[in-house]
């Protein structure tokens, strides 16, 4: 990542963990994880998505919608794509579904989960 | 129509005489092994041209043997000599023989590429007495060492210490001196494998044959890049995952195995890695898992389908595991469309941690011996691209009644036929006058 990206990323982060913590006094409105089916669970990291801007330059815009769940990390993975990691997990629809019509923020998925599993190990 | 009728007609023609041609150089490499062995009680006599058949029956006759069979070079026979005589003694005794011009032993001959290795006995999917195998002794015979290509195992990580892998790992240089890089927590050079799959999966396509040590892989020499995704209990992600892949398409992997899965449904990030993979020439093997318990199921149907088996990008290619009669193995999953074809994965001895040997079934112990493959495939046929390859491999496979309406091809990988193969030449036209 450009030193001038960093500092960009560094604080939109920063201003969302500000914002985050300022709205810690008031009623969450929100269900974090347990809004996600329980089998979704299994699949993916809770809290964890990655996000792909239009252009590394807009990557505040990450910031922007998604700082209402409260942004632990956002680290860039390269290209446009970045791995967000949130405080309260909405779950993959209502991460969609905030995303709407972004012309900023492409697209956003779960970090699913790879393995593993053994002949004969249960499900 | 017409055209391409006569096009298919001239390649399969090509490709016969070309596994002919193959067959032929495996039928007269071998060297005789040395101190004298060959098949007890049996001569091989050659009699001079003025002899007539009677007087070489009369010949052998006369000495109590009897003739086996008349050979296709002229004037030699196979024969059986009486119980109890020494070879020397019968052979002077021809030899003596005024209408004989030579006699010798009939001399066994083993292939010159069978490895020393001392498990290699062990090793089903190479060479086993049923014939259910991937037929790799041929092959060697024309190429074991694999060493021009990279072949990265994106895993748990690679024991790269192990006596029967260190000399096959990838050169990485100053920037990665334990061959690879490790993606899961803090990032760094070091890919060790702390749960034992990677190890195993290395083992299988690539321990160092013909060493007088343990195993050997599909390739004896290759250059194995340690990528690690899976954590100490196995477990990896989309990140790890994606970034491994990353990793070895930059650095010059031509093959990748990816001996992971997940069930958590169509994962686009991933799905852009593979297409890098692809736009960079690089052929990944992947899995198509384990059922739950001890079944497998059919990964086609809505609500079984795994990922990165169901990825349709033509440089991927998904394996099944076969059992050692050749049938599917209980466990696996199977897919007339996502699954291309099975390898063996049943009781599959490789490498493992702390230097020892171990054996896995899986699905994941299947996909290596196809990635093994794929990159003896590319070190053959360097020219080749991730589409060739994958068409050799596809195409060279041998038909197996357990796959059929299973998978994709209803194949097996075989070695020699995926060596022998000829892809089509791209863009082809053939105009008939």
């Amino acid at each position: 990542m450009k030193p001038g990206l960093r500092r960009l990323v560094a604080l939109a982060v920063t201003l969302a963990l500000a914002s985050a913590a300022a709205a810690c006094g008031s009623p969450a409105p929100r269900t974090p994880q347990a809004a996600a089916p329980a089998g979704a669970r299994q699949n993916r990291v809770p809290g964890e998505y990655l996000v792909t801007v239009a252009a590394r330059d807009r990557v505040a815009a990450i910031v922007d919608l998604y700082g209402q769940f409260g942004i632990k990390e956002l680290r860039d993975l390269g290209g446009t794509v970045f791995l967000l990691r949130v405080t309260e997990d909405p779950g993959p629809a209502r991460m969609e579904q905030v995303r709407g019509g972004s012309a900023h923020v492409l697209a956003v998925q779960p970090n699913l989960v790879y393995g593993t599993r053994r002949p004969g190990s249960a499900p | 129509m017409k055209s391409l009728s006569r096009a298919i007609i001239v390649l399969a023609a090509l490709a016969g005489v070309a596994l002919a041609l193959l067959q032929q150089v495996v039928a007269v490499s071998p060297e005789p092994l040395g101190g004298g062995v060959y098949v007890a009680g049996e001569v091989l006599v050659k009699f001079k041209p003025a002899s007539s058949a009677q007087d070489r029956i009369a010949s052998v006759a006369a000495l109590g043997h009897v003739v086996v069979a008349t050979l296709h070079q002229p004037g030699w026979v196979r024969v059986r000599i009486a119980s109890g005589q020494s070879m020397d003694q019968v052979l002077a005794t021809y030899q003596s023989d005024t209408r004989v011009a030579s006699a010798q032993p009939n001399y066994i001959y083993r292939s010159a590429a069978v490895p020393n290795d001392p498990l290699y006995g062990q090793l089903w999917a190479f060479k086993s007495a049923a014939g259910n195998d991937m037929g790799l002794e041929p092959a060697w015979d024309h190429i074991a060492d694999c060493s021009s290509v990279v072949v990265a195992v994106i895993d748990s990580g690679v024991n790269y210490t192990h006596p029967d892998l260190v000399s096959n790992m990838w050169n990485g240089g100053a920037g990665f001196p334990n061959h690879g890089y490790d993606y899961v927590g803090d990032h760094d050079n070091d890919p060790m494998d702390q749960f034992g799959h990677g190890t195993h999966v290395a083992g299988v396509l690539g321990a160092v044959g013909n060493n007088g040590t343990g195993t050997t892989g599909v390739c004896q020499r290759t250059r194995i890049m340690a990528v690690r995704v899976l954590d100490d209990t196995g477990a990896g992600t989309t990140v790890t995952t994606m970034q491994g892949i990353g990793f070895a398409v930059t650095h010059g992997a031509r093959v990748i195995n990816l001996s992971l899965v997940s069930s958590g449904g169509f994962d686009p990030a991933l799905s852009d890695a593979i297409t890098d993979a692809q736009n960079g020439d690089v052929v990944v093997i992947v899995v198509a898992g384990n059922g739950n318990g001890n079944e497998g199921r059919n990964i086609d149907l809505a609500g079984n389908v795994t990922f990165p088996c169901a990825f349709t990008q033509p440089n991927l290619l998904c394996v099944t595991a076969l059992d050692q009669n050749y049938a599917l193995a209980g466990f696996s999953n199977w897919g007339p469309t996502s699954v291309d074809l099975g390898a063996p994965g049943t009781n599959i001895l490789s490498t493992s941690l702390g230097g020892a040997y171990d054996t896995l079934d899986g699905t994941s112990v299947a996909a290596p011996q196809v990635a093994g493959l794929a990159t003896m495939l590319r070190a053959f046929n360097p020219q080749y691209t991730y589409a060739d390859t994958v068409s050799a491999i596809r195409n060279g496979g041998r038909s197996a009644d357990a796959l059929a309406g299973l998978t994709a091809t209803g194949k097996a990988a075989d070695v020699m036929p995926s060596l022998a193969y000829i892809n089509p030449p791209t863009g082809l036209t053939a105009t008939l006058q």
